[in-house]
Parts: C-alpha cells; structure tokens; sequence
C-alpha cells in the first residue's frame, strides 16, 4: 500500500520559503545581507534535499534510497539548526535567527514524527476517535504549526531587511523553485481527494469490524455514519476539477465511494436480516429442544421448515459475502494504484 | 464492566482459606480507615462533626425501632458522640466493649417486656393511641422502664389489630388469637440479634462498621464476609427460578437487590430492585409472611419447590402493595431480555421498557442492555416505526459502560459522560461506534426511582437534544461505587468489603445529577411525589459541584419543547386521568399528614380508621380507577414466530402487553410523540 505517512510529510515541506531572492546591494561580509544570506544558504540546501526525497518516493524509487534521501533530508535539517543557532545576534537583534531556528525545529519534529514537541497528543486523541484519525489529525495540525513559524519567519526577514534597508525583491524562479512549487501543488490536490477518501475508508473499517464482530448495535450504528459519509463526500468530490485534465484520483476516490453506498444500502440490510433470521431460528431451535418428548407433529414440521429457511439463507450471505469482499478488494486497489500512478505523472523529477 | 471485573477478581480469594482466625477490632476500624480514605472520591474530614454522624448512624442502625435502649443507657453512651473520631483514627474499640453489653442486656429486658405483655389478654377497649413519634420508623428514646413497656403493648396491640384486619378476610374474629403471631414475630426480631449467625458481638462491631461507611456519603457501605458470602451464592447458576437475588436492609426488611435479566421476574415488568419482600404465597399453599425473617428462611420458602407458581406481595418504593404472581423458570442466558412492543394508531411508535442497566456476560453468552436494546429497536424499525418511547421509570441503574453504549446508539458520535476521581484527572466516556441505530424522535420515561445510569442517559440524551424526557425529577444519584476488599489477613484469606464511592460522574455540559437529579422537559404527575426519598434527603450525599473539562458535543436541534408542553397542557382536562392524578395526590397528601397523628387501638375506632385507609387506598388505586385501554400495543412480528411454540413466555408477553395498553403515562407519551412528529 501507498505510504501516505512519508508522502504527507513532504506535502509540509515542499512549501518552503523560497519565493525571495536577495538582490544583495552591499557585498562585503559581515554586513546585515550576509548575516540574511547565511540563513538562506542553509533553507536552500534543506530545499534541495527536500525536492530529491519527494521525487524519490513519487517515482517508486527503492525502499533503500527513499530511505537514504530522507536521513540526508533530516540531517541536513539538524545540520542547519545547528549552525544558525550558533549565529551571533545582528547589533542586539536575535528575532530573525530566533524565527528560524523555530521553524527549522518544527520541521524536524516533523520530519521525524515527534509531534508530541509541537502539540497537545493527549488533546488531539480526546477529539479522535482512533489512533488513524488522531494521526490525520495530528498531520493536519502539524500543517498549520508549520505555517504559523512559516508566516513569523517571513515576518521577520521583512522587519530585519527593513531595519536593515536591504532591497528585497522577488527574482526569476530557479528550476528548483519551479520543481517543488509543483510538487506542493500535487500533493495538495492528492491530500484533499486523500481526506475523502479516508473518511469513508476509515468509517467502512468500523463497519467491517462490526461485521467480524457480530455487533448488531455497532453494524447498524457504522452503518448509518458510513452512508452519511458517503453520500456528503460524493458531493464534495463532484465539484473537485481535474489536475491538468487528469480525472483518475477523482474516479478512483469515487467508485471506491459508490462501492460503500452499495455496501451500506445493498449488502449490509441483507445481513441485518441474516442475523434476525438466525437469532429467530435458534430461538425456536432452544424451545422446541426444550419440549422434548411432548414435541407433535406440528413442532417438528416448524422446526423442519426453520432448518431449511436457516440452510438457504446462509448460503445467500455466504455468497454475497464473497462478492462484497471481492468489490472492496478492487476499489481500495484501484485508488492505491490510481494515486501512485498520479504522482509519478505529476511530480517533477529530480 | 471495571467494577464488575473488580468484584469478581477479588471474590475469587475469598475462599483460598477457611482457616479462623481472630483479629482484634480495633486493626479492623483502622484498616477500614485506610482503605476508605485511599479509594473514596471525597473522603470526610475526621472531626468532631465525623463522630456525632458516625453515633447517630450507628444508634439508627442499632435501634431503628427506638425500642430498646432508654435515655438512662443513651445518657451513658452518648458520652462517646465526639470521642469515635479519635477512635477511628487510633483503631480504639472501647466504646464498643462498653456499648456492647449494655444493649445485649437491653435487649433481653425487651424480650421479659414482650414476654409478659403478651402472656395475657390485651385489652382493646380502653381508649388509647399510637402516635406518631411511637411509629416505628421514628427513633424515640424512652425516658425510663415504664414508659418502654408501655410503647411496645402499644405497638403490639397495633400490629394485632393491622393482623385482625387481615384477618377479617378469613373469618377470623377473636382478636386476642393474634396475640401469638406478633409475640412469636417480636421475639424473632430480638433472637435474630442476640443469637445472630455471626456471633452478637460481632453483629454489634459490623454495624458500627456500616455505621462509619455510610457516614461518607449514602452510597458507601461496608460488607461483612457473611454478607459477601450469601451474595457470592445467590449469584451462582440455578436451574429454575424466579430470578430474585435479595438482600437484607437497615430495617432487617428483606429487599429485591438484583433482578436477573431474562428471568421471570424480569420478564414480569413488575418487579423493580429495592421492592420489599412482605409475604409468598405457593398455589396451593398458606401464605408465609416475612415480617422480622432472615433472607436463609426467605429462600427456604422459595427453594421448597423447585417448579411451579407463586404469588409474591411486595411494598413498591412509592409504599403501594403489590402482589405479582411468577412461575419459576429456566434464564435463557443467550436470549433478547428486553422486549419491543408497536404501539398502533395514528402512527406507529416503539416502546421499550428497561427495568435496569445490566452488562454483558460474555461467558455465559449473554448480551448486555444496550445490545438487546438495539436489536429490539432494529425490529422495530422494519415495522416502520416513527418514534420510540424508552420506559426507565423505577430503573436504579447499573454498567455505566452499558448506558454509554446505549446513549451511543441514539447519538451520532462525540462525548457522553464525563467521569472524575479522587486524583482529579477527569476522563471523557466517548461513543464508541460513530452513527446511530435510532434517529426518530425519542421520548425517556422517567420517575423519581430513576437513579444513577438511568439518571446518565436522560441527561446525555437531553444535552444533545436527542431525547424529550418526561415524568417527574429523577433521583439524584450520579457516582459510581468499586468493591475494595478491607484485607484483615494480609493476603491470607480472609477479607471483608467496602463499596465505596470513588467516582464522580458529570453531564456533557460540565453540570452534574448528583443531588438535584434529572428535571424532565415535561412533567406528569406521579403518586410517588407523596412519599419519596431523594438523595439529597440522605444525611450525607455528596453536593453537587462541576467539572474543569472541555468537552466537545454537537448539540442537534432543538426540540419545541414549550409547544409540545403547551399541548400536554391542552389534553389535561378533568376526563384525563394524569388531571385525576393530580386531585388525587393533593388529596392523599393532606390525608396522610393526618392520618399520621395518631392511631386509635380501641377497637372500634381502629376499625373506623383502617377503613378509612381502606377506601383511601382503593382511591388511590390509579389503575384501577382511571385505567384506559387506549392504547393498541402489538407483540413485534418478528417475535411472534418463536413465541408460538413458548406458552410461558407468550403468558408473559401478553401480560406485558396488556399492563403497557392501560398506563395512561406511556398512553401521554404517545400524544406527545404524536405532536412531536406532526411539527418536523
């Protein structure tokens, strides 16, 4: 299966502040554009390693070097932490490389997964309803953290070259520049079809549970949550327009959603009555047993009618229970596919 | 399901040895202590005010009669009533080693009283009274000998008289032939304690025990190991039976602890937990009444045969007598114990009637209350019904993980209930599955005797504007209790038991029952109003307070709460027997303050006033002077195939049916249902 967890995370970072460029008016050292110039050296590295990690892992690239990019990836990024931590202050002015460091930090906590140093895990579990959803959850507050330390360091660069009356003007996009650019725009695109999808994927995990489970209570309950999901993301994803003329993540997300739909309206009412039909059949199975020898004939000719009603239903769910499990198969294959094939289209090499 | 595993496990070590041993009364008071004060929510400051509860408790459980001890004895031991803190603390028995002969001699006196009052003929036709500080329920202290005798050949010639009223229904006229009977009960009470089974000291140190337990708050008590005993074997499987578990209260009453789910008392719909047990009656036998009887004679007359009918006569929690007539039976464990009935008429509405919140049993196969819930509600839905009325009027709760689970299927997803400890760290109870089983409007039936997890649903239901709840202002009971062993043999075997209070539950909006109960959207008048006890009446309940949490819940739409009021008020003209109701608890109040003053025991006069209850009581016989058979209640289809072939099961049923056809509560709660649907 596609690992969302490794893609996610470059989502994040692939956004890297890399829209200025200096037009360096005064070049001799230790003046406030080299004091700037270092701490954009060191993002610019980050960002290359960024952009091989991500072209790495969108087009299928060995287990073994996806992982090598991203500890390159993670030390470069502690690398950088390091030596703009031990940046003097620029004339008693320590917020531009304070900012820094604090978004470089964010990004290694995020790098590495230690969400628990950007926010409250214990809040986030008590408004999850399982570890997957908390983990989506966690992500997606990680996004907004790292925008925050984004905005602030930004902030920063424009009060320090203000202060400083350093020019700062937006300069020609490199191929870099114009790589990861594309590459947040893709995975942007992929993560909001990625949360519909989820949403419905996540709920039908419960609804399957609840099956195995033989809860009549939670398989009514997932039930219901899962048509309701269904049907509010078959909306949204109807009015999601193609990336670039490419529809096949859209198409993917929603006949894996009309699979649930049948699932919900179909196959489970049909078990439902399975179940209703047993439970009533084992109960007059328990008192007929118990009559023992006053049984009469007509006792027996219910319970022989019981027994034959019981036979062909089980072989009716049997049978469709192939079938369901069949068609889940192909649609969740079909997105896994789907999606891998979407990005090794859509993210630039490098 | 925590506590329940907790019950058990500890159990089970119960019986590793039966090897005696004596532990000093004193190591027992103070293992009490710790163990109370390391488990209990808000554990009491030991003080002067500690001890005066902890005495006045331990006289009440002592003395409930107020018959025994005169105010020459209470003079000398009252000097202990701001020393037992002290005592508590230092593990000091003293005042019972002087408290305990005392009461035992007293309570021979008593016995040479009762001997020699009723040796000979009383005599009915001297003018004389009982008054109401002399009844029994009222703790009195007599000055001196004389007046003590004087009380008790008053209070045995009012128990001869209530007995040749009885009587009067069997031909039997001479009222000096009762004299017997209440001698023989009188002295049971006495011999029951002087040679109780655990010993007569041991009796007086177990009550004082309970005494300190209960002086915590009301739900906290303490269990002997006799006590842990009978419950261990009244738990275990039977092959036949009522499926009563009793238990023995403060009053030595004997009481409905448990019901088990499936069973035909169950199945009944009549009895409720905390029904008092007054008599039995096998087909075909004599009547066997239970006044001052141990639970073992209790279930000597139960277990006399193992098949067959017999009448109960119990005293509801509202004082009503009722008498319910059961056929032992076997318990299915695996089958759906509670039962869904379709209301017919204008539109089709579900009722579901849950006397208590019982947990599933894996082992034995059997379902919790929530699960049988839905699976009812499930049938139901294919009958198409648009509504559904869930009865939990006298339900005094349960699993609170079961009424979790059961809010859940009626609410989409988000938090319940929130539970906090004695370490302050407040946990939210979340619904464990997202989507619901039930989404039309939903009505919660509730009475004053709705406690605890019934108190939890209706107010989570509420909260989110789920569920219009309706009836009178519930109990007032939200904490949760866990059985601790009290271990006197370090590991060694033996052990008594506390169920503490260690929880504290609140409301999703931060708020709490506890105290002040549920207050229904709409109220219907209710007979228990004339005489009920609420937990805030209790001594020493736990106040309400809030809880420092966030919670996050989607509240739905509200409900048109003060429309459907406005129309409950428009149906409450003088035909409606709810408006009957009414008149007939004003009526009732005022007679029986008056009744209450005093009681004549000449006999004519007594006779003159106990028909005059009499004709009260047959007024206020609600069921039988305004019953309606508005309702057409029908058996869910799905059932009526498996209940062909069970006689038994469809008597029940049908009884069932018949009592929900004629409860003009239910009857309003279909009106309003009906208004309800008509607005969406």
């Amino acid at each position: 299966m596609f690992n969302y967890s490794i893609f996610f995370k470059t989502v994040l970072l692939c956004f890297m502040p890399c829209a200025f460029s200096l037009q360096v008016s005064a070049q001799t050292f230790k003046t406030p554009v080299e004091y700037m110039d270092f701490i954009f050296v060191k993002q610019r590295e980050i960002t290359e390693n960024h952009m091989s990690y991500t072209s790495a892992v969108a087009h299928g690239k060995s287990a073994r070097k996806v992982d090598k990019r991203r500890k390159e990836l993670i030390n470069s990024n502690l690398e950088a932490i390091k030596s703009i931590q031990t940046l003097p202050d620029w004339k008693g002015d320590v917020a531009l490389r304070d900012s820094a460091v604090s978004f470089l930090n964010t990004s290694y906590h995020i790098l590495n997964e230690d969400y628990a140093k950007i926010m409250d895990l214990e809040d986030v579990a008590e408004q999850s309803y399982d570890q997957m959803e908390a983990y989506i959850k966690v992500q997606d507050l990680a996004s907004e953290k790292w925008g925050e330390a984004d905005k602030r360091l930004d902030e920063q660069v424009a009060i320090f070259a203000k202060k400083n009356n350093i020019n700062l003007v937006a300069g020609e996009k490199t191929d870099l520049d114009k790589k990861v650019e594309m590459s947040g725009k893709v995975m942007k695109y992929q993560r909001e079809i990625y949360l519909i999808f989820f949403k419905c994927n996540n709920q039908e995990r419960y609804l399957v549970e609840a099956i195995k489970k033989n809860d009549l209570n939670a398989l009514e309950q997932n039930r219901s949550a899962l048509e309701k999901y269904a049907t509010e993301n078959m909306a949204k994803l109807a009015k999601i327009k193609p990336f670039n003329a490419d529809n096949s993540i859209v198409d993917a997300c929603r006949k894996y959603i009309q699979f649930c739909l049948k699932e919900v309206k179909e196959y489970v009412p049909a078990t439902q009555d399975f179940y209703t039909k047993k439970e009533n059949f084992d109960k007059l199975a328990k008192v007929l047993e118990e009559k023992g020898k006053n049984r009469n004939q007509a006792d027996v000719d219910a319970y022989n009618k019981g027994v034959k009603d019981i036979n062909l239903a089980t072989n009716k769910y049997n049978a469709s229970n192939e079938l369901i499990n069949k068609a889940r198969s192909e649609a969740i294959n079909n997105w896994n596919n789907s999606t891998q094939k979407f990005f090794d289209k859509h993210i630039p090499k490098h | 399901m925590k506590y329940y595993i907790c019950l058990w496990g500890v159990m089970a070590g119960i019986f590793i040895s039966s090897k005696s041993y004596s532990q000093a009364v004193g190591e027992e008071i103070k293992l009490l202590k710790s163990t109370l004060e390391a488990n209990h929510v808000s554990p009491r400051t030991i003080d002067d005010q500690f001890s005066k509860d902890v005495f006045k408790r331990f006289i009440k459980l002592i003395d409930p009669s107020g018959l025994t001890l005169t105010q020459q004895e209470y003079a000398k031991i009252k000097a202990y009533e701001t020393t037992l803190d002290e005592a508590y603390t230092a593990g000091d028995d003293s005042f019972l080693k002087i408290f305990a002969p005392i009461f035992k001699e007293k309570l021979q006196k008593k016995q040479e009283i009762i001997e020699k009052i009723t040796s000979q003929p009383l005599n009915f036709t001297k003018q004389d009274f009982l008054y109401s500080y002399e009844k029994l329920d009222t703790i009195f202290h007599v000055a001196d000998a004389e007046s003590l005798q004087l009380i008790i050949e008053r209070r045995i010639k009012y128990a001869c008289l209530l007995q040749y009223e009885e009587g009067k229904k069997l031909k039997k006229a001479d009222i000096q032939s009762y004299i017997p009977q209440v001698r023989a009960v009188e002295l049971r009470k006495i011999k029951r304690i002087l040679e109780h089974a655990e010993g007569f000291d041991n009796y007086v140190k177990n009550r004082f025990l309970s005494a300190i337990a209960s002086c915590y708050d009301p739900h906290t008590f303490y269990m002997n190991e006799s006590d842990v005993q009978h419950f261990m074997a009244s738990v275990s499987p039977q092959s036949l039976s009522f499926g009563l578990i009793f238990s023995e209260n403060e009053q030595n009453e004997i009481f409905v602890q448990q019901l088990i789910p499936g069973s035909p008392a169950w199945n009944s719909n009549e009895l409720h937990e905390g029904d008092v047990l007054l008599s039995m009656q096998w087909a075909g036998k004599e009547l066997v009444e239970f006044n001052a009887a141990s639970i073992e004679e209790v279930e000597k007359t139960i277990d006399q045969s193992n098949q067959g009918t017999a009448k109960f006569t119990v005293r509801k929690k509202d004082k009503k007598i009722q008498t319910i007539e059961l056929t032992k039976a076997l318990t299915r464990q695996d089958e759906n114990v509670v039962k869904g009935y379709v209301i017919h008429g204008k539109r089709k509405i579900g009722y579901i009637s849950l006397p208590a919140f019982y947990h599933s049993m894996k082992s034995a196969g059997k379902k919790g209350c929530a699960q049988d819930v839905g699976s009812a509600i499930l049938k139901m839905k294919k009958e198409g019904i648009e509504g559904l009325i869930l009865d939990i009027r006298n339900n005094g709760g349960g699993s609170i993980d079961e009424c979790a689970d059961l809010a859940g299927i009626f609410i989409d997803e988000g938090a319940l209930v929130v539970v906090n400890d004695k370490q302050n760290k407040p946990v939210i109870i979340k619904d464990a599955n997202r989507g619901t089983v039930f989404d039309e409007p939903l009505i919660v039936m509730v009475n004053r005797y709705s406690a605890s997890a019934s108190e939890l649903l209706s107010a989570t239901l509420q909260d989110y504007n789920r569920a219009l709840i309706v009836g009178s202002n519930t109990y007032g009971k939200a904490t949760g209790q866990g059985i601790e062993a009290v271990d006197l043999s370090k590991g060694k075997g033996k052990m008594s038991f506390a169920n503490i209070t260690e929880i504290k539950i609140y409301r999703v909006n931060g708020k709490t029952a506890q105290f002040v109960g549920v207050q229904p959207d709409i109220t219907l008048p209710d007979l228990s109003e004339i005489e009920f006890q609420r937990e805030s009446d209790e001594p020493h309940a736990i106040r309400p307070d809030a809880v420092n949490k966030k919670v996050l819940y989607n509240k739905l739409p509200e409900i048109p709460v003060e429309d459907l009021k406005q129309q409950h008020l428009g149906r409450m003209t003088p035909s409606n027997p709810l408006y009957k109701l009414i008149e007939l608890i004003k009526k009732t109040k005022t007679i029986s303050t008056e009744i209450k003053q005093e009681i004549p025991l000449e006999l004519k006069s007594f006779e003159l006033w106990f028909s005059k209850i009499e004709e009260k009581v047959k007024e206020s016989d609600i069921e039988a002077n305004f019953s309606t058979d508005a309702l057409q209640v029908k058996t869910i289809n799905a059932d009526l195939v498996w209940l062909e072939q069970d006689n038994y099961a469809k008597k029940m049923h049908e009884e069932v049916r018949k009592n929900i056809a004629k409860d003009f509560h239910v009857a309003e709660c279909y009106q309003i249902l009906l208004d309800w649907i008509a607005t969406k």
